[in-house]
């Protein structure tokens, strides 16, 4: 759910519960403060009646004077009576139905005997009036709040533009790449903040992985003099008179360790010139020219394995691409397959306009399909390489855009790319 | 034939010296950048190893004074920088040739050789040992003076090992050596013993006799003593 309609949800529950409330409650005070009113006005006239009837002498002329005013009714009473107002419903003649009324009953003193006097108000244009102001009310309340949604919707957007550019700018960044920083300024404090907590988080994030990766450059560069004197002295080693046999063994296991090392730097060292992308020269590369190239030079090994190997072209492609990084994505790719098929095996091979597809019998993997191109994320059972064939290989592939994929099934490895 | 080996590593500069003598070649070393400036100046060598990083001085400005002075010295570049664009300065430079470290002393006279014979033998260098007669720069193998048909990574092969012929070589350099200029990322031996046991069956098949030496698993050596004639 988004912030701005979780918190608009909450303010519109609020306010359904305000306009419930307040409709009723108006209504009450309003009527209440017209009862006042009346109330007031019936306590007004009982002083006019009072004070006129203090003319009147004759009974006649009190039941005459009665007569003209409907609302007043006068009654000759024995104990005088406090004053009471109260609400009461009478018929009225002309509508036929029952109408509201406040009411005061009280004791008038005329010509010296006590009258029980009622004097009543009609209610019934206050009840219009009451209802007429709370549905105004309502309208109003209901208008303004529907205001104040659009308005925090609208001005909600504009407020939140900085956060969002953030989120965009953090989904869009990569480590590896250059980027700039995102504009500090939005005027708003906590995005300032943000902005700064961010930029300051990934200026670390940067300079980590910089350190990381010069680092791995440094060491595979250093390495290479001192393997270098290793491997002449090995070099020089072999060539001593009367060399046992054990020694000989010994020596060609130093020299498979240094093999194992050099490649392992080089590795690392192209790994890290593809991530830095040190290879701009780019050329239109064929798939199948390369591919050709390639089979060529494992001819021997494919024929002494031995491996049956089937290659369809059902079309070509040029890859927008350094040669070196085409040729070093496609060949290994076959020689991993040519490496995991066992003897008597087969691979194929095809290449159409839009991708390449390589396929070689063999049993599951003993890893996890997704450590199948992580740097050393599988265990080499293979004592020649270090794993990171693949792991060189997919990168290369996100380099150029290209989809690579694998999948095993009945028995046989499948990797394809497709362009 | 004499070399110049720049190079700031005494071990390494102490090996390659090694693995040389007993060869046609004489050495000399230098150390940083001042000594071979002199040694370039004062002496004339049939070719130059120069490391790029050196004490003092870039390797690369020792090629460029190789050329300004006009002088006739082969030079080979050994770096511990493998990328393609330091080759390719250092080619431009006018290097005849470019060695990553770490490298096999085999390897390393390979290119000596190619380099001495690209620039002294115009291509007449012939290895003839018994009834096996190999052209070097016309890249023909006789046997019995019949030719027999070996493809590049065979004769490839083949010529390493004349080229090394005194001494051992490791299955390590033959399978560096085979699938040098390629960037194939194959490891292991199989390459080696695929063309191996392929040369040797041409060559058995013409009728030659069996000189490739196996050393314990560890390395080939063309056993013959005949020099180049």
């Amino acid at each position: 759910m988004k912030l701005l309609a979780k918190t608009s949800r909450i303010l519109l529950g609020y306010a359904i519960v305000v306009l419930l409330v307040s409709i009723p409650l108006f209504y009450f005070v309003i009527e209440q403060l017209y009862y006042q009113d009346v109330d007031d006005a019936l306590r007004l006239r009982k002083k006019e009646l009072t004070i006129r009837t203090k003319k009147l002498h004759r009974e006649r002329d009190i039941a005459l004077w009665l007569a003209m005013d409907n609302d007043v009714k006068i009654s000759l009473s024995a104990p005088p009576l406090r004053d009471s107002i109260y609400p009461k419903l009478y018929m009225d003649t002309l509508a036929h139905e029952m109408e509201p009324y406040r009411e005061l009953a009280t004791s008038l003193q005329v010509n010296h005997k006590l009258y029980h006097a009622t004097i009543r108000r009609s209610l019934v244009e206050s009840q219009d009036l009451i209802v007429g102001i709370a549905e105004v009310q309502g309208v109003l309340l209901i208008i303004m709040f529907i205001g104040w949604l659009l308005i925090s919707r609208s001005i909600s957007k504009k407020i939140w533009q900085p956060f969002d550019r953030i989120i965009e700018w953090l989904q869009n960044y990569q480590v590896d790449k250059e980027q700039p920083l995102i504009n500090p300024v939005s005027g708003i404090v906590e995005f300032d903040q943000l902005n700064r907590v961010v930029n300051e988080l990934v200026s670390k994030n940067k300079k980590a992985y910089q350190d990381q990766k010069n680092f791995i450059e440094n060491a595979s560069h250093e390495m290479q003099t001192p393997v270098a004197i290793l491997q002449s002295k090995l070099d020089l080693l072999i060539q001593s008179k009367g060399l046992t046999a054990e020694q000989a063994h010994h020596l060609q296991s130093s020299y498979e360790v240094i093999e194992r090392l050099t490649h392992l730097n080089q590795s690392l060292l192209l790994l890290s010139k593809i991530e830095n992308q040190q290879f701009p020269d780019l050329v239109e590369v064929s798939v199948k020219a390369t591919v050709t190239k390639i089979l060529k030079h494992l001819e021997a090994l494919i024929d002494d394995k031995p491996v049956s190997l089937n290659v369809e072209h059902h079309g070509d492609k040029m890859l927008h691409g350094h040669p070196v990084l085409v040729e070093i994505l496609l060949s290994n790719l076959i020689t991993n397959a040519v490496h995991h098929t066992p003897a008597n095996g087969h691979i194929y091979i095809s290449i159409t306009d839009d991708g390449f597809l390589i396929e070689n019998s063999g049993t599951p993997l003993p890893f996890d399909d997704n450590k199948l191109f992580s740097r050393f994320g599988k265990k080499s059972t293979n004592r020649h390489g270090v794993g990171l064939g693949l792991a060189i290989a997919f990168e290369i592939s996100q380099l150029y855009q290209l989809k690579l994929n694998y999948q095993f099934k009945e028995h046989i490895h499948q990797f394809s790319i497709r362009f | 034939m004499k070399v110049l080996i720049v190079e700031d590593e005494p071990e390494l500069s102490a090996s390659i010296v090694s693995y040389l003598l007993n060869e046609k070649y004489q050495c000399d070393t230098a150390e940083d950048f001042m000594q071979a400036e002199n040694k370039i100046i004062d002496f004339n060598y049939d070719c130059v190893i120069v490391d790029i990083g050196l004490p003092g001085g870039n390797g690369l400005d020792l090629i460029r004074l190789v050329k300004r002075m006009k002088k006739n010295e082969g030079i080979i570049v050994i770096s511990a920088n493998g990328a393609l664009s330091d080759k390719i300065i250092g080619l431009n430079l006018g290097a005849d040739d470019y060695l990553a470290k770490p490298f096999h002393l085999s390897e390393l006279i390979a290119r000596l050789n190619a380099i001495i014979r690209r620039r002294n033998f115009n291509g007449a260098e012939v290895f003839e040992h018994n009834e096996l007669r190999v052209q070097v720069e016309d890249k023909l193998v006789f046997v019995h003076d019949k030719a027999i048909v070996l493809n590049k990574k065979e004769l490839d092969l083949l010529l390493f090992l004349i080229t090394n012929r005194r001494r051992v070589i490791s299955k390590s350099a033959i399978s560096q050596h085979l699938s040098q200029n390629e960037s194939g990322y194959y490891r292991g031996y199989d390459v080696v013993y695929a063309h191996m046991k392929n040369l040797k069956r041409k060559l058995a098949d013409a009728g030659c006799r069996d000189y490739i030496k196996t050393i314990y698993g560890v390395g080939y050596k063309l056993d013959c003593d005949e020099a180049i004639s």
